[in-house]
């Protein structure tokens, strides 16, 4: 990653309170091209909020967030996604009443453009719906595509919104606990997928799992009470002494 | 697709060899056969009031738009309706009542009083949303009452051109019940059959992903003021197109057609007839104006009756009369809601 | 001036009116969550209670604890059926069956009362004038004033200073929690119930000696109280308090102005609001993602 390239995505001493309660300050972080970066730290250490600022749901107090050098901080949601920013949510975000096909074709048709036609070009959409069907096989879950999401799996669920992400496209993609309540295997399988299926992607990944993070991500950013007390490779992060104090209390080395 | 979400949300995969219900030439022609029925054995008085039943049954499936597949509970939608009936009653005065443009008149009004109301609900939800349509259209209502000159202010409208029909040789008056019945009838068939194009479209499928997922759909990239401001515009074409032609039914239209509660009536006739079957709304629309003038031959308290079976329907059959009687008699129901 | 003073005063009677009327709706869609369009039957019903009292003869500051135990009779019949089914559906159905059952109580109302006009009996001590600053301004809506205030202070400090409120607050947030303190949450919110429609119905028995009672009355106070609970932001009392008089006063001196389109400046006022600010004058602050 040459010093000149412009990053992914920039966040620059973003801060942010609710009321007297500080929950970021002075974050910053960048996401190289190609990059994955792990986000880290115990539960209300300002992860998600991170998330919601990036992706446009919370605007910050102070600081910026710039996507491939632009300047965000503003731009509502829907915005950020079209120009190629994604994330994933905690909760599964899917449509539970819809099938798994229809989830994705609602994502693949605002990704084409089509998604408000009314008598507009039926090849245009067929084609936005043929992509996600392809999406679909390349992910193993074909047989599945007519089902309700509420009646999957948890883990196909979960594997479902990262499709969903994809279908979109994305350039850089957050993914929020993608990994949370799956078994070893399935989050090893969710995250097989985004690696494959991702064309040119960036990601930053939350999740508790360390084996996964530390074995998946380029580097690792460690975050505790609002703040950012670490960020380099996964081996620098386990010999730092602050991030093991932060997040376990107990030397990274011997945690499960 | 052969899972569609009815309008509660919860959808009923089924392959289509499973489906018990008729066959598409079958059930177009029970429809044929039951719309002529009228035009055999009904009077004059009694095919107007089919037409108003039709009309009104109109509005109240683009209400259905909004309510079933958007979410949107709208107490304004008399303003749509019953403003294209002021527009195309005053139109009529200058232009003439040529049905072509009474409808055009009535589908303009209806798109820009849309615009409108999406203009100011553009970022309200749910409960808010309910009040400030309400408020919306309280103030056209005050305008309407108040306007005398133009309006006709409490006493309304009358005096106006009966509808008519210019075709290239003959100007053919359509101020009978047949006339008016089948006017109707088209009206219907056509309103019925745009607002089903668009459920199924992407917008429409857009539309849905609202109802309840707002976060979600933006984070899909859709604009939600967008996808609304088109179910609004959408909507508001086949009210006022449907206001249009009611002033023509009884040659009179009041302010009552502007109050809230003439929206409160639509979602009523709504609820009874099936949220989100886009059919029931006629359905609904016949069952209260048929309470409405047969039972008030009885007794005062017609208004009781609505409300008791209003309530009932609420309170046993929330998808309204027919899904209801259709599941009290062992019937699955046709998740398509279509005719 | 004499004459802003007293249009001043009366803005605020009709506040204070809409402030308790209002207060009983949003009482009941904070604490239990539910929307309850049957709050103007409420209201219409206190109203007829303090017309046919203030006739009677009998004791005319008993009309006002009788309108709030009749209302409060009818909520709490109410809420054992069919209310309480509706508790845990969405706002829409909520909205659908008490709006239902707003219709049957009109007609039921009209059925019984009659289709006229009624105006309430001032009571003798209650009668006249006082003078502000030159000009006269009735006795009558002084007392709205004062009695309004004073009942909408002690509801007030009920649920924002008693435990009795502070119980009725965390039932919102976590009912089975409060459940596993002993407490029966089912009577709580009878009782919640129980005393908004109480509230209802002392509200129309004070409006009575100037608003009247007739068919008609209880969709006007709804849609008033309505727009006073959303325009305050659904979420505390203050800004229930601030729109009552937003709209109270709003509604007063457009009459004085614009007297044949007062009620469309009125109401454009309040739509103004909603539209700058979407969640109302003081917004909930809840946590969306």
């Amino acid at each position: 990653m040459s010093a000149h390239a412009v990053p992914a995505l920039a966040i620059e001493g973003v801060a942010k309170s609710f009321g007297g309660l500080k929950v970021l300050s002075d974050v910053s972080v960048t996401l190289g091209q190609g990059e994955c970066l792990g986000l880290i730290g115990p539960n209300g250490a300002g992860k998600t909020t991170l998330f919601n600022i990036v992706t446009g749901f919370l605007i910050p107090d102070h600081g910026r967030v710039a996507f491939a050098g632009e300047d965000i901080t503003r731009a509502k949601p829907d915005v950020r996604v079209r120009a190629g920013l994604v994330r994933t949510f905690q909760k599964s975000m899917a449509f539970p009443e819809l099938s798994v096909r229809e989830n994705l074709a609602l994502a693949a048709r605002s990704r084409a453009g089509e998604g408000y036609g009314w008598f507009g070009s039926r090849k245009a959409v067929a084609a936005a719906d043929e992509a996600a069907d392809e999406l679909l096989a390349r992910a193993q879950l074909r047989d599945r595509a007519e089902l309700p999401v509420a009646g999957l799996s948890y883990g196909e669920q979960r594997i479902v919104d990262v499709l969903v992400s994809l279908a979109m496209r994305p350039r850089v993609l957050l993914l929020d606990e993608p990994t949370a309540g799956l078994s070893r295997a399935e989050g090893e399988h969710l995250i097989e997928v985004v690696r494959t299926l991702g064309e040119d992607l960036s990601t930053i990944l939350i999740a508790h799992d360390l084996d996964i993070v530390f074995g998946v991500c380029d580097r690792v950013a460690v975050l505790d009470l609002g703040r950012l007390i670490a960020c380099d490779t996964p081996d620098a992060i386990k010999a730092h002494e602050g991030a093991q104090a932060a997040y376990l209390g107990a030397s990274l080395g011997e945690a499960a | 697709m052969s899972s569609i979400a009815d309008g509660t949300g919860r959808v009923e995969t089924r392959p289509a060899s499973e489906r018990r219900s008729l066959p598409m030439t079958a059930r177009v022609a029970l429809l044929a056969l039951s719309a002529a029925v009228p035009l055999l054995f009904a009077g004059d008085y009694q095919l107007r009031f089919l037409a108003e039943i039709l009309i009104i049954g109109t509005a109240v499936l683009s209400l259905d738009l909004l309510v079933g597949f958007g979410g949107l509970v709208s107490l304004g939608h008399a303003v749509f309706f019953g403003g294209a009936a002021y527009a195309a009653a005053i139109a009529a005065q200058t232009l003439g009542a040529d049905i072509v443009v009474m409808l055009a008149v009535g589908i303009a009004t209806g798109m820009a009083s849309a615009l409108l109301m999406g203009v100011v609900v553009m970022r309200t939800i749910a409960l808010f949303f309910l009040i400030l349509s309400l408020i919306v259209g309280q103030i056209v209502w005050e305008v309407v009452f108040h306007w005398r000159e133009v309006t006709g202010g409490a006493d309304g409208l009358r005096g106006f051109p009966v509808l008519k029909l210019h075709t290239g040789f003959a100007t053919i008056p359509l101020n009978n019940g047949v006339a008016l019945y089948l006017a109707a009838l088209v009206l219907a068939f056509a309103a019925f059959f745009t607002a089903r194009s668009f459920v199924n479209a992407p917008i429409g499928r857009a539309l849905l992903g609202t109802r309840e997922r707002q976060l979600r759909m933006s984070a899909l990239g859709y604009s939600i003021p967008r996808i609304r401001l088109m179910a609004l515009l959408a909507s508001g074409a086949i009210a006022g197109a449907a206001g249009a032609l009611y002033p023509f039914v009884n040659q009179y239209v009041g302010p009552n057609a502007v109050h809230w509660t003439m929206s409160a009536m639509m979602i009523i006739m709504l609820v009874i007839g099936g949220v989100g079957s886009l059919y029931g709304a006629f359905i609904g629309s016949a069952i209260y104006l048929g309470i409405q003038t047969y039972v008030s031959s009885y007794t005062d308290r017609w208004q009781l009756v609505v409300g008791l079976v209003f309530v009932l329907t609420v309170m046993i059959m929330p998808k309204g009369v027919v899904a209801g009687l259709k599941a009290a008699f062992g019937r699955r129901k046709d998740a398509e809601g279509r005719s | 001036m004499g004459l802003y003073a007293v249009q001043s005063l009366n803005a605020l009677s009709f506040s204070t009116l809409l402030l308790l009327t209002g207060l009983g709706l949003s009482v009941v869609l904070n604490l239990m969550n539910f929307v309850n369009l049957t709050h103007g039957s409420f209201f219409l019903l206190g109203a007829y209670v303090g017309v046919y009292w203030l006739a009677s003869g009998a004791p005319w500051w008993l009309a006002f604890p009788v309108a709030f135990v009749a209302a409060g009779l009818a909520g709490f019949l109410l809420e054992r059926f069919p209310f309480r089914q509706f508790y845990a559906r969405t706002h829409l159905m909520q909205v659908l069956l008490t709006y239902g059952l707003s219709v049957i109580f009109a007609d039921l109302m009209r059925w019984g009362f009659g289709a006229q006009i009624l105006s309430a009996e001032i009571p003798e001590a209650l009668r006249g004038v006082v003078f502000i600053m030159d000009m006269p301004f009735p006795i009558y809506r002084l007392f709205i004033i004062g009695f309004g205030a004073a009942l909408a202070f002690a509801l007030w400090f009920v649920i924002d200073r008693t435990i009795w409120g502070a119980v009725v607050r965390a039932c919102v947030t976590d009912r089975g929690f409060v459940e596993t303190l002993g407490l029966d949450t089912r009577r709580i919110f009878t009782a919640v119930l129980v005393i908004s429609a109480g509230l209802g119905g002392i509200s129309g028995a004070l409006g009575a000696g100037i608003l009247s009672a007739y068919p008609g009355l209880d969709e006007e106070v709804l849609i008033l109280a309505l727009i006073v609970v959303v325009a305050g932001g659904l979420g505390t009392f203050r800004g229930t308090v601030l729109s009552a008089l937003l709209l109270g006063f709003a509604m007063t001196f457009s009459k004085v102005w614009v007297p044949e389109f007062s009620n469309v400046v009125a109401l454009a006022v309040m739509a103004a609001l909603l539209v700058a600010l979407p969640e109302g004058l003081v917004a909930r602050k809840v946590r969306q993602v």
